[in-house]
Formats: C-alpha cells, structure tokens, sequence
C-alpha cells in the first residue's frame, strides 16, 4: 500500500506519465472545477460534493476501459451537467453574483484608487448579468483556459458557435463595461 | 467597422488558423482602432477572470485547510509513537479505534506508577534508547497507519472508500526519521 502513492495513480497513467503526475492532473483541476461550479451559481459545499463525484466518475470510466480523449474537458462536462442538474440551486444565487467578494480585489491600494475599482467591479458585474447563460458559461470555461473546441465539449456545442458565443459575449462586456 | 474587429478575440485566445493570425498581427501594426479594441478586449477578459477568481470555493462547514489537518494529524500520531511501547505490528489495521489504547495507557499511567516517578520515567527512556539497530533500515517505512477518512473529516466530506495511511519511518535511536500520509482510495 505504501507504494501506491496518489490513489487516482492507475487511471490517471493513461493521461500522466507517473503517479506523480496524475497527482497533480488533480490539483491543477480540482480549484478551476470548483471555482467554475461556484460560479454558476452552486455554493461551495455542493461544488465540492460534484468535484469528488466528478473525478470518481473518470476514475470509474478508466477502470471500466473508457478512455475520454481530454480529461480536462471531461471533467468540466460531467461537472456542468451535475451542476444543471440542480436546477435550483443554479438560479439560487445567479441574480446575485460576487460583488461582496469582488469588492475585496480593491485591498491594497489608495483610497481613490479602491473607489475607482470598486465602481469598476460594479459595472461589470451588471454587464455580466446582462449575459445569457451560455454567454457566461463560455466565458468562465475560457478564463480557466479552455481551447474552444473544449468549451464545446462542454457544452455541448460546435467549436464555431462556441466562437460566435464568446465574441458576442466579450464584445457586450467591452461595451457596457468602457474599461 | 474594419473588417477584422471579428477576428480580434479569437486571435486573443489563439485560435486563429496561423495564416490568418497573421493578418491579423500585419493589421494591427497600421489599425489604431483594432490595436485599441484588441487592448479593451484583453483587459475585459482579464477583468472577468479576476472577478470569478474570488468565488468563495472553500467549504463553509471545514473551514480548515489540507495542510492544517495533515500537519495536525502527523502531530498526533508522532506522539502516539512515542508513547507507543507495544510491538506496533499488534496494531489493529483498518481500525478507527486503533488510536485509543495507547492513549489510555499514557492517562493512567501516571496513577499506576510508584512514587519515584521520575526515575522511572528516565529508566524507560533510557532503555528505549538501547535498543539495538533493529531490522529496518529507516529507508524503508517502519510502520503503516491506516486511517479511516471519518476519523479525520467531518462525516461524508471524503467520498466512501478513502482512507488515510501514514508511513512512519525512524532512525536506529528511536528518532523519526519521515512521516507521510497520503490519501489511499479502496475500490471493490
């Protein structure tokens, strides 16, 4: 047993080279999962539950001889479709995004400066209301560095719808945010 | 509008055929518009990120960190170690009681000793001290404790199946020498 190292070790060797990496496949995914489900509107006790069912699902897939091409965009997906599942919670707090957090961004800087860019914060967490749920989907999975083919992936959509999505979506951003 | 503001974000995110993420670098050099969009485009992008990058994704019920727990944890069971004086083969694998007896030992302990306490004390270390090189080299972990996820996380924080193992390695003299714990998955 000493040996064996992170428990995920096996599966994950199809995607890593050794134990070690694989290890790390999962804490380089575990916080971008869960900042991605936070943000669709889960709270972090439920985003937490969908991460671990998320890699337990891959981890059951690989043992069963599945072999998802891209663990990353595998994981988003079946993290996505859990969290749509909860259809409740998902609207729960999407009215009401991040502002109190997002207003702590303004620390350590000069009082002028922290009123600037809390206003700032402001405006953009009313443009990104303004977004569709796909819109802003795409955009969270783009900001944890997913290719568009990915994305799509995901969301299931064509890799050219998800590049019209995020063009429309940055423009509107850009637009009634004026940075 | 230029006929290449709807190539900007996809030449920001790179997903440009090469050939034309070309054309879009040659156009930028001589379009003050695009070059100013482009700008705009990656600031807003860069501000989303930064927005979403404060979601509160910790726990609310386990407010304590990976680190907190395992450094808490290789604290007690570096002093069950030490009070150990059983062979620690004897320990019963798998079990969430496994910690107990020797704690119970270390609380009457004190009542069950004659008055010379000290001495005692002294004599017990320094035997402990004498015992010679064993069979482990100290490479090699001396003892492996498993530990049930439950008896370090609140109930149903870890899926069913994990559990915990620490190695405990030590020197000739009684000192440790390393002690890992690393998460350790059962699947039937």
């Amino acid at each position: 047993m000493s040996g064996d190292g992170f428990p995920f070790a096996f599966p994950f060797s199809r995607f890593a080279a050794s134990a070690h990496e694989g290890a790390t496949l999962f804490e380089d995914l575990r916080t971008p999962l869960l900042r991605y489900l936070v943000s669709l509107g889960l709270s972090a006790d439920e985003a937490q539950d969908v991460v671990q069912d998320a890699f337990l699902s891959l981890h059951r897939s690989l043992t069963a001889g599945g072999s998802p091409e891209n663990a990353r965009a595998w994981l988003f997906r079946v993290a996505h479709n859990a969290a749509r599942n909860r259809q409740r919670s998902y609207h729960r707090r999407f009215g009401a995004p991040l502002e109190t957090e997002a207003l702590d961004l303004a620390d350590g800087s000069t009082p002028e400066h922290a009123v600037l860019q809390k206003e700032k914060n402001r405006k953009l967490g009313a443009a990104i209301r303004t977004l569709s749920d796909v819109e802003r989907e795409c955009l969270l999975l783009r900001a944890e560095g997913l290719r568009y083919r990915e994305i799509g992936e995901v969301l299931g959509l064509a890799t050219s719808t998800v590049a019209g999505t995020v063009d429309r979506a940055v423009k509107k951003l850009a637009e009634k945010c004026n940075v | 509008m230029c006929e290449y503001e709807n190539n900007l974000i996809a030449w920001i995110d790179g997903e440009l055929e090469p050939d034309i993420a070309l054309d879009v670098e040659d156009h930028l050099w001589i379009c003050a518009s695009c070059s100013a969009k482009a700008d705009q485009y990656k600031e807003v992008s860069r501000a989303f990120a930064a927005y979403h990058a404060a979601a509160p994704i910790r726990k609310s019920s386990f407010p304590m960190g990976w680190a907190t727990v395992a450094a808490g944890f290789a604290a007690a069971a570096a002093l069950i170690l030490w009070m150990l004086p059983l062979p620690v083969e004897q320990l019963p694998l798998h079990s969430p009681k496994a910690a107990e007896p020797p704690a119970m030992a270390f609380a009457t302990q004190p009542v069950s000793v004659p008055a010379p306490v000290k001495k005692v004390h002294h004599q017990t270390i320094a035997k402990r001290n004498e015992i010679p090189p064993a069979a482990w080299t100290g490479l090699e972990p001396s003892i492996e404790i498993a530990i049930p996820a439950d008896a370090i996380f609140a109930p149903g924080a870890v899926p069913p199946g994990f559990t915990f193992t620490a190695d405990l390695s030590m020197n000739g003299d009684g000192s440790p020498r390393f002690l890992r714990v690393q998460p350790t998955v059962y699947l039937k």
